[in-house]
């Protein structure tokens, strides 16, 4: 599950979710009108750094959803967005609509093999070389944040990540949610999702 | 008419019967719930040396309830001394710190390094089911479970409470070792070890193939324990086991509870633990009740009491 927009004017927000348990099925049941408890903002989230003019979003399947509230805040900052959505198949390349309004939309799939990672890789160097990308986000398959960890160590991006992990009480007490990292000195570390993250930086992804 | 809440907690009164479990509170509570309003603060268990926690998935949720693996994570001793106890000393409410560890001699040396003047008292984490392979621990055995306490209480004066397992065949028999190797109240208990499969991917719901079974659906077992401890030791007892609303803290009482223990009701819940008070005290008031203490023990098992009709 994740936050899919924030309109602030109206004051509303959006999430969009995939029912796979209690939790998501009772959600399914809600009604327009209905009431829910939400208990937020937590963590940390994705960070736009002062210069940045050229960012890349590279996002699969479900990683999308997270994707959609920082693409809508980058042209407010004056930054030039291309979103490369990776996808098993044409069948599920629903959602990414709201991508187009805020800059160009590529889309890669299993089926046509357009979304193995070199062939992606090739993609974002091939946009590269034409206008430098100063940023990366990306969120949803451990394939390509490996690749955007090898990317933005090359070209010296400024790179970010999403990631998940089950979590009990999303507010850093119960140490459930935990991910590795590699803090500044290189070495790992047991971080928290729900408070240290959900956004970490792409270099201290293990 | 306002019910006087208080209660003795061996040697430790404490401003009333809820309070948090350890592993499940922490001070970032504190961003949603008066900390200084909590009758303890029971801290997450700390260990003699660091440990790095178990594999993830470290919990899963089931019917009523949710299983856990964490494996006590931490800096052990010295990190907890030095960065984690200050976090809590800037609030009023007594710190109970939890500890566990390899041996009876390490957990004498916890314990004599965590009596100073902040720690109200000191709860034995015999119980943990998520440290030794096949969820062993010294509380499955009276003779283990002597052996601790008794090194824990020659190092020091404090309260000592020793959070017991349920994991056993005759809990009554480890409450009575406990109380007479020093205990000064116990908890009872620690999570119930289990396991739970995906039918989808065949794969265990936990990292670490067991975990620990807690929520509404252990009430009953741990309710029934909380009874045999109850009225085999003359120490209090902590309930500890799906406590999620304040009829809940008013059953364990009446089964032989002294307090109790909130845990994954504040997973549920993030402001459980007022909420439960709230609830609490309305029975308190509903029933004209003058204190916590006309509850504790106070089932009618024989149809005689005050109630009866």
């Amino acid at each position: 599950m994740s936050v899919n927009s924030i309109d602030s004017e109206s004051g509303q927000i959006s999430f969009l979710y995939k029912v796979g348990g209690v939790g998501t099925e009772a959600l399914a049941t809600l009604r327009p009108g209905d009431s829910l408890g939400v208990l937020g903002p937590l963590g940390v989230g994705f960070t736009i750094p002062p210069g940045s003019r050229n960012a890349l979003i590279l996002a699969r399947g479900v990683g999308l959803a997270t994707m959609a509230p920082l693409a809508a805040a980058l042209p407010g900052a004056k930054v030039e967005l291309t979103t490369i959505c990776s996808y098993r198949d044409r069948l599920v390349a629903v959602g990414d609509q709201s991508f187009a309004k805020y800059g160009s939309v590529l889309r890669v799939y299993d089926t046509d093999r357009s979304s193995d990672p070199e062939r992606v890789r090739s993609l974002i160097l091939d946009r590269h070389r034409a206008m430098p990308f100063d940023t990366v986000y990306t969120c949803g398959s451990r394939r390509l944040t490996s690749l955007i960890q090898d990317l933005s160590a090359q070209l010296g991006l400024f790179g970010q990540v999403a990631v998940e992990q089950r979590m009990a009480c999303g507010l850093g007490m119960c140490h459930a949610c935990v991910v590795p990292i590699r803090d500044q000195g290189g070495v790992e570390q047991q971080v928290r999702v729900c408070t240290d993250g959900p956004v970490f930086g792409i270099e201290a992804i293990v | 008419m306002t019910a006087i809440l208080e209660t003795d907690l061996g040697g430790l009164t404490v401003r009333g019967p809820i309070m948090p479990a350890s592993g499940t509170f922490s001070y970032e509570m504190g961003q949603l719930i008066d900390l200084n309003r909590l009758a303890a603060m029971v801290l997450k268990t700390t260990t003699y040396e660091a440990r790095s926690g178990n594999l993830v998935p470290r919990v899963s949720e089931v019917h009523d309830g949710m299983l856990n693996s964490i494996g006590l994570p931490g800096g052990g001793l010295g990190s907890f001394i030095s960065d984690v106890l200050p976090k809590y000393r800037e609030y009023t409410s007594p710190i109970v710190a939890s500890v566990s560890a390899g041996t009876a001699t390490q957990f004498a040396e916890m314990v004599d390094a965590l009596t100073q003047e902040s720690v109200a008292a000191i709860e034995l984490n015999i119980s943990c089911p998520n440290i030794e392979e096949d969820g062993k621990a010294f509380a499955m055995s009276p003779r283990s479970t002597e052996r601790v306490v008794e090194a824990a209480r020659r190092a020091s004066h404090l309260p000592l409470w020793v959070k017991l397992s349920p994991n056993v065949g005759d809990i009554a028999q480890i409450a009575a070792s406990a109380e007479s190797a020093g205990a000064d109240a116990l908890v009872v208990a620690n999570t119930i070890l289990a396991m739970s499969i995906d039918a989808e991917t065949r794969m265990p719901s936990l990292g670490n193939l067991m975990g620990g079974l807690s929520g509404p659906s252990v009430k009953p077992i741990i309710m029934r324990m909380v009874y045999q401890c109850a009225q085999r030791v003359s120490i209090p007892v902590i309930g500890c086991g799906g406590v999620s609303t304040g009829i809940d803290v008013v059953e364990y009482l009446l089964a032989g509870a002294s307090a109790v223990q909130v845990g994954t009701e504040s997973f549920v819940d993030p402001l459980a633990l007022e909420r439960i008070e709230a609830e609490f005290v309305t029975y308190c008031e509903e029933h004209k009740l003058g204190s916590v203490t006309d509850l504790i023990g106070g089932m009618d098992d024989d149809g005689t009491g005050p109630n009866y009709e």
